[in-house]
């Protein structure tokens, strides 16, 4: 039926965190809600409002303060992160059992591969989609079909709440091509500019432009996304993908804005901490670190450092940042600090360059002990041993905690970014 | 101050010393060149202060007068300036007078400049040629000694000591070490080589490799050797009409001796073209040059088997055979990048590659001397 | 020689001690200066640095100040002495690199080398521990002085590894007679040693042209406060933005300073504490202007208005309030 064309779904969860207290409150219903950030420590910003909200002028990133003048009766509550994702899970689940071809974007979007799904026409299938989900969870979710990912997500956005959008090859230089160029995921407020200055304004003048000077002036990024304006993205929906990351990091924004170096090195501290456990779950090593500072002035930098050698220890990384932070920090206050490894391993791709005045004290002692472990593992079976650490990942429900505190740090780190 | 020179001849030795001169220095009259002038003729100093090449213009030369000197003296002209001034001066003559204290004019043909000038007591004073600790080298050697040690030293600031190649003269044989901690390279001249001529006391100094290689780029065809001056603070190579000083470095070079294996467990001879080239065919599906590791094992059959894997790339792997086995069977892993580069010193067309172990330094050396010894670390893999 | 005898008469014991060490050759391989602003540490360090590498110092020890190597330590020229200081709001890592080569490299000239590295506090924690590593094996021959007004944010670390000398606060009676000898009228050296003790600024503050003038307008402001307070607000324009401006903000908050000078006199004088360092017009003008407590408010507010053009208030609505706080205190 398809010849050889893929149907892919993007599912949206409609203004998702709102929609869950909602569905959890029937009381709420029909009422402008708000959800928003820690009122105390960062002066409330609205993280997200129902539909009732926004028609009164309320919007994501608002001063909560602006959201209450502009809607006196505004419902504002504050973020419950555990239900959220608990919900999300319970909704990946039911998504699941409509095709098995299931990437979770983050906490409130999905891809879907339905392709086989042969029973029902798309549209069909995706109303029964949108249905069920309303009916069990009590969550709206717009819904974008094509035939590719790029396509579906674009697709998705265009009719919210509870549309269902088809968008065909043939409907891209009507339908897509008009957009603005940074409506497309991928080019965000920063690298709009970029694109401005090479005359591309519009999906249409990107998909139009020339490749060798995308590639030249943007990158690689440039060359691919050039590809999916003209309608082409082969990637996959990939059910393992959240799990394969080559990028993993966390950030914080600090409670108050910070210039006292001890301070901020306790904070990159903690941040290395938790990448350090990430890496080790993940049974992963950082090759390239990076460093995110943001300034009090909002102004943001990120500075990389590629490693001689991979790390994973929480004190090697620590090392790494604080040193990239010292040489690049201006000593101005600092408002929010990010620690990230862009470019990781696979363990068993870790390697040392020994060194020649260390090379007699490199303890065989390590080395004999996870020898000895893989001895045993062959014979006892696949991981009858294993570091401690990696234990909890083991106990794999549908993802281990560590995975859920992994996707709820990421999608904070969205949020932050689109902010 | 007065004299008058050929415009050629000056421009010349002006590009000589300016090749010293950087204008990021932190010492403001190191922004000059200096010119000192007496009855033998002009010497032109340029410095940043880690290397600084002196240039002599004699009064005659082969009979043709090159400077016509009225009055001696010295100062120091502002390098960026002077430079550009001489550059494009019209007349094949330039006369140089300083006018007052502070200003000199700069004559030639219908132009003239008037410029300011330094203080020449200002000047860094650069050390009396000791000759108490002097030898001399071929020029094809100490090129050698450079091309063959120079590129192994560090080059980040972590361990200073280690941006140095380390000169050891015992009486008996000239040391020259240079390492990053990662890998070794080692000469070694022996006093009866003809191309040394060396009877000094014992030494042992450090000199940046850094002021070796801008020494390298001096030595050409038309010196045919080279004389090496030691002082307390800085070496100095006296070439034709010019002299390069570089300071040293201070603290103890470690000890490399000790650390250099000397039982060996696996030996092969490889022919080092070949060799070479099937490392650089394996290093190619790395992404970059920190690592590109190249794994390498050997069996007792004479056959060596080259591979690297890249997960997203791809996997290569290679045969080659050896000319030579003996000992223990290994697997090893190592930088392509540091095998490559010990492979292009090497002056025989087969080396021998000698192992102790997997975790290990091995050791490259010619098969036909032992002059140079170049070693590479491992790197351990999971 | 003047800025050597100078010194010795401002920090005597710092001289002592350091040219005690020197001629018993106890010189300490590292030292840190710490004491307030403009008390002579900087000219310390290199008057320490000429002792260290003077061929010809007197038997006392001073440095015979003609030689290349002490001329050359004032001109910046000395190859084997280095001075650091912060570039903007801190000490940057290049500088430290930079540093950190020198210290590897042997002496271009001698064994000797001398780092100064001013304002040690703008250090960053790593930036101080790279210097650490360094001073903990000094080679012989090598000199750092580290300087610093602010002890208390030096790393405890640096503190413990060096000898610490202290710069005591100059007297005012001793920079008064180095600015009169600097030629300095005293009718305005006593205006100066009323305002600062750091001899850089004072010395600054001198040789500035429009000083007499500035004092002047200043001076004008309290008569006319004297003859008819209603008149400030109208003399504010006349005199004072016309001599201070209104957009720069540093004259502006000086002429304050200097009028909080001639306050703060009146002040001492009304409470009795008067020296023989107060500023000449004290003896000629009407000190009734104003109560005691008056005068108290007054100083307080003047700071206030500092604080405001500092922070980028409107120059002259702020000195417009000033002055109708004025007539009204």
């Amino acid at each position: 039926m398809n010849k050889g064309h893929r149907v892919i779904f993007h599912i949206d969860m409609n203004c998702y965190f709102a929609s869950v207290e909602i569905a959890n409150r029937p009381d709420l219903k029909g009422k402008p809600v708000a959800i928003a950030g820690n009122v105390k420590e960062r002066k409330g910003i609205i993280i997200t409002c129902s539909y009732e909200a926004r028609d009164t002028g309320v919007y994501t990133t608002m001063p909560l303060w602006e959201g209450l003048k502009r809607c006196p009766n505004l419902i504002v509550l504050p973020p419950n992160h555990t239900l959220y994702r608990e919900t999300a899970y319970k909704v990946f689940h039911l998504l699941g059992s409509f095709s098995p071809i299931l990437e979770p974007a983050s906490i409130d979007e999905v891809y879907l591969d339905v392709t086989h799904v042969q029973h029902l026409h798309p549209v069909q299938l995706a109303k029964e989609i949108q249905n069920t989900v309303l009916e069990k969870m009590g969550l709206p979710c717009s819904i974008g079909i094509a035939p590719n990912k790029f396509l579906a997500k674009m697709a998705s956005d265009m009719r919210k709440p509870l549309g269902i959008t088809v968008l065909r090859k043939r409907d891209i230089p009507d339908v897509l091509w008009p957009l603005p160029v940074e409506s497309m995921h991928g080019i965000g407020y920063r690298t709009k500019k970029k694109y401005h200055a090479l005359n591309i304004y519009t999906i249409e003048d990107l998909a139009k432009a020339d490749v060798q000077q995308l590639q030249d002036k943007i990158g690689k990024i440039g060359r691919l996304l050039h590809e999916r304006a003209n309608g082409k993205d082969m990637r996959p929906v990939d059910p393992e993908h959240i799990l394969s990351f080559k990028t993993m990091g966390n950030s914080i924004t600090l409670p108050q804005n910070l210039c006292d170096e001890k301070a901020l090195a306790e904070v990159f501290h903690h941040l290395c901490q938790k990448l350090s456990q990430r890496l080790i779950i993940r049974r992963a090593y950082a090759k390239t670190i990076q460093i995110m500072i943001r300034y009090g002035n909002r102004q943001t930098i990120t500075r990389s450092q590629a490693l001689l050698n991979p790390v994973q220890s929480s004190d090697e990384l620590f090392k790494m940042a604080v040193l990239l932070f010292q040489r690049h920090w201006d000593g101005e206050s600092v408002r929010l600090l990010g620690v990230s490894a862009i470019e990781t391993l696979d363990e068993k791709e870790w390697f040392k360059q020994l060194d020649l005045f260390s090379y007699q004290k490199e303890t065989p002692k390590k080395m004999k002990l996870s020898d000895l472990a893989v001895e045993i593992n062959k014979k006892l079976g696949q991981q009858a041993l294993m570091l401690g650490c990696r234990l909890k990942n083991e106990k794999k429900v549908f993802k281990s905690e560590a995975e859920k505190l992994y996707e709820y740090l990421n999608f904070l780190r969205k949020q932050m970014n689109d902010s | 101050m007065k004299i008058t020179i050929q415009r050629e001849i000056l421009v010349r030795s002006v590009q000589e010393v300016i090749k010293a001169i950087s204008f990021k220095t932190t010492i403001p009259i190191l922004t000059g060149i200096k010119f000192h002038v007496t009855e033998q003729g002009l010497t032109l100093t340029g410095s940043d202060a880690d290397i600084s090449i002196e240039s002599f213009v004699p009064k005659e030369a082969d009979g043709d007068e090159n400077i016509m000197i009225e009055q001696t003296g010295s100062c120091v002209f502002q390098a960026r300036y002077f430079y550009e001034i001489v550059k494009k001066l019209p007349d094949t003559q330039v006369q140089i007078t300083i006018s007052k204290q502070q200003n000199a004019t700069i004559q030639s043909g219908k132009t003239e400049f008037n410029l300011k000038i330094w203080d020449a007591e200002e000047y860094p004073r650069l050390p009396e040629i000791n000759e108490s600790c002097s030898f001399y080298l071929s020029v094809e050697l100490l090129k050698n000694i450079i091309r063959q040690t120079v590129y192994a030293v560090s080059t980040s600031e972590n361990r200073p000591i280690l941006t140095g190649v380390n000169w050891i003269f015992d009486k008996e044989t000239l040391v020259c070490v240079g390492t990053n901690s990662h890998r070794l390279a080692q000469k070694i001249v022996l006093q009866s080589d003809p191309n040394i001529q060396i009877e000094v006391n014992p030494f042992n100094i450090v000199i940046p490799g850094k002021s070796l290689n801008e020494l390298n780029k001096l030595l050409d065809g038309e010196n045919e050797q080279v004389k090496v001056v030691i002082t307390p603070q800085q070496i100095l190579f006296q070439l034709k009409n010019l002299l390069f000083f570089s300071r040293l470095l201070e603290g103890n070079y470690p000890d490399t001796k000790k650390l250099i294996p000397k039982e060996m467990k696996t030996k092969l001879i490889v022919d080092v073209k070949a060799f070479h080239r099937a490392i650089d065919r394996a290093s190619l599906l790395s992404k970059d040059e920190k690592s590109n590791i190249v794994k390498l094992e050997v069996n007792d059959s004479c056959t060596i088997f080259i591979s690297s894997n890249a997960p997203e790339i791809g996997k290569v792997e290679e045969e080659l055979s050896s000319e030579h086995f003996e000992g223990e069977e290994l697997k090893i892993s190592f930088s392509a990048k540091y095998m490559m580069d010990a492979l292009k010193v090497m002056d025989d067309e087969k080396v021998e590659i000698s192992f102790t172990g997997a975790m290990r330094p091995f050791l490259i050396k010619n098969i036909s001397n032992d002059e140079i010894l170049e070693l590479v670390l491992p790197v351990r893999t999971y | 020689m003047g800025k050597y005898e100078n010194l010795k008469e401002m920090q005597p014991y710092v001289i002592q001690l350091l040219t005690n060490s020197l001629r018993k050759n106890r010189l300490s391989h590292a030292y840190l200066f710490y004491g307030n602003k403009g008390t002579g540490k900087l000219d310390c360090a290199f008057l320490l640095a000429q002792m260290f590498l003077c061929g010809q110092k007197t038997n006392e020890g001073h440095p015979c100040g003609q030689c290349i190597n002490c001329t050359r330590i004032y001109s910046g020229n000395h190859p084997d002495v280095h001075v650091v200081m912060p570039d903007g709001t801190s000490i940057k890592t290049e500088q430290m690199q930079f540093l950190q080569k020198e210290y590897a490299y042997s002496g271009m000239e001698s064994d000797k080398k001398v780092f100064i590295i001013k304002d040690c506090d703008m250090m960053t924690v790593q930036a101080a521990n790279r210097m650490l590593k360094t001073i903990e094996e000094p080679l012989p021959g090598m000199l750092t002085i580290f300087t610093t007004n602010r002890k208390s944010a030096v790393l405890s670390t640096i503190q413990s590894r060096t000898q610490q000398v202290s710069f005591r606060e100059n007297s005012r009676h001793q920079l008064l007679n180095f600015l009169t000898t600097e030629g300095i009228s005293m009718h305005l050296a006593k205006v100066i040693v009323n305002m600062t003790t750091d001899l850089n600024e004072a010395l600054q503050f001198g040789q500035d042209p429009s000083f007499a003038d500035s004092y002047a307008v200043v001076l004008k402001l309290y008569e006319t406060l004297e003859t008819n307070k209603m008149m400030a607000f109208i003399w504010l324009h006349t005199e004072w933005l016309t001599h201070f401006g209104t957009k720069d903000r540093d004259k502006n908050i000086f002429g304050l300073s200097l009028f909080s000078v001639l306050l703060k006199s009146i002040l001492l004088k009304k409470l009795g504490y008067a020296d023989d360092l107060q500023i000449e017009e004290i003896a000629n003008i009407n000190l009734m202007i104003y109560r005691e407590t008056e005068l108290f408010a007054i100083l307080d507010e003047i700071q206030l208005v500092q604080n405001k053009i500092r922070q980028n208030f409107n120059i002259q609505i702020t000195l417009e309030r000033f002055m109708l706080y004025l007539q009204e205190v």
